[in-house]
């Protein structure tokens, strides 16, 4: 059996992308702005994991016009939430095995 | 997948702190997209009304009635909860609910027309108590769950005592049910 570690995705585990797909996994969309202010980021921040989680075909962002107000909408792909999913588990099954081997 | 390398092993610590942020943010978001007040609401007054209506001008009024109270409330919820999430940034895909919805209309029209006895009495309730259980799983919302359920158990009571005007108490106790829970929610998220 391989350890739980070798189960974690780096694109995903690291802590600002996990958070993002977080939220993407309650919600099906969310704008910049909304996930800036819930993770607590800068602009730039969450630019570059946004574009990070994006090239790895993990999240979609659309760019849409609301008059004349341009708005970035974040939506997961299914392969964002199935590695979501996975890195959860990853996670759980880590700490499982810890609590298995501490007395 | 790119595998974190053996010697990047993470310390349990970091693995159990990263699971609690990732439920926090869930949940967070899961309480940001809470909106079903308002179709509880709604809903809840109108089926009032509508016991109201067949005691006033008879059983045969609630079909021409739900016709245009059905897919009006629908209207209605879909509006708030489309200004809603372009209000907060945040939203889910409208097509559950509109599949939902569909088949709770088919199901207590068909039910309520076709249906005889009890079926037709208590039919078109039940099938919006089950897809009550329905809009709970779309929200993840255990609130709307017990409303269901609490749907479930009026429907259940009234098909075991069948009491004179039946049709109408079934209105008249889910939509207290339905619109006491949706003031409720809407003021315990609004305290929060």
């Amino acid at each position: 059996m391989t350890h739980p570690s070798l189960q974690l995705d780096n694109t995903v585990h690291q802590r600002v992308r996990l958070g993002i797909l977080s939220v993407l996994a309650e919600a099906d969309e969310a704008d910049f702005a909304y996930l800036r202010n819930a993770l607590g980021l800068t602009d730039g921040n969450l630019s570059r994991n946004l574009a990070v989680l994006e090239q790895a075909g993990l999240v979609r962002i659309d760019k849409r016009f609301e008059g004349r107000k341009p708005r970035t909408w974040v939506s997961p792909t299914k392969e964002g939430r199935r590695a979501f999913a996975a890195e959860i588990q990853a996670l759980r099954d880590l700490l499982a095995r810890v609590d298995a081997v501490e007395p | 997948m790119k595998a974190l390398r053996i010697d990047d092993e993470m310390r349990p610590a970091e693995a159990a702190s990263l699971l609690e942020q990732a439920e926090h943010r869930r949940e967070r978001a899961q309480a940001d997209l809470d909106a079903f007040w308002f179709p509880l609401v709604l809903f809840g007054s109108l089926s009032m009304v509508a016991a109201g209506l067949s005691l006033a001008v008879g059983l045969d009024s609630l079909g021409l009635f739900w016709l245009v109270a059905g897919p009006g409330g629908g209207a209605l919820t879909a509006r708030h909860y489309i200004r809603r999430g372009r209000r907060l940034g945040v939203g889910r895909v409208g097509w559950p609910y509109v599949a939902v919805s569909a088949a709770l209309m088919i199901g207590a029209f068909l039910t309520g027309g076709l249906g005889t006895g009890l079926v037709q009495e208590l039919g078109p309730v039940s099938c919006v108590a089950c897809c009550y259980l329905g809009f709970a799983w779309i929200e993840r919302s255990v609130a709307v769950a017990c409303v269901a359920l609490g749907m479930g158990g009026v429907i259940a009571a009234l098909a075991l005592l069948q009491p004179p005007a039946t049709v109408e108490l079934a209105l008249l106790g889910t939509g207290a049910l339905m619109l006491t829970s949706g003031l409720f929610v809407r003021y315990r998220s609004e305290a929060a």
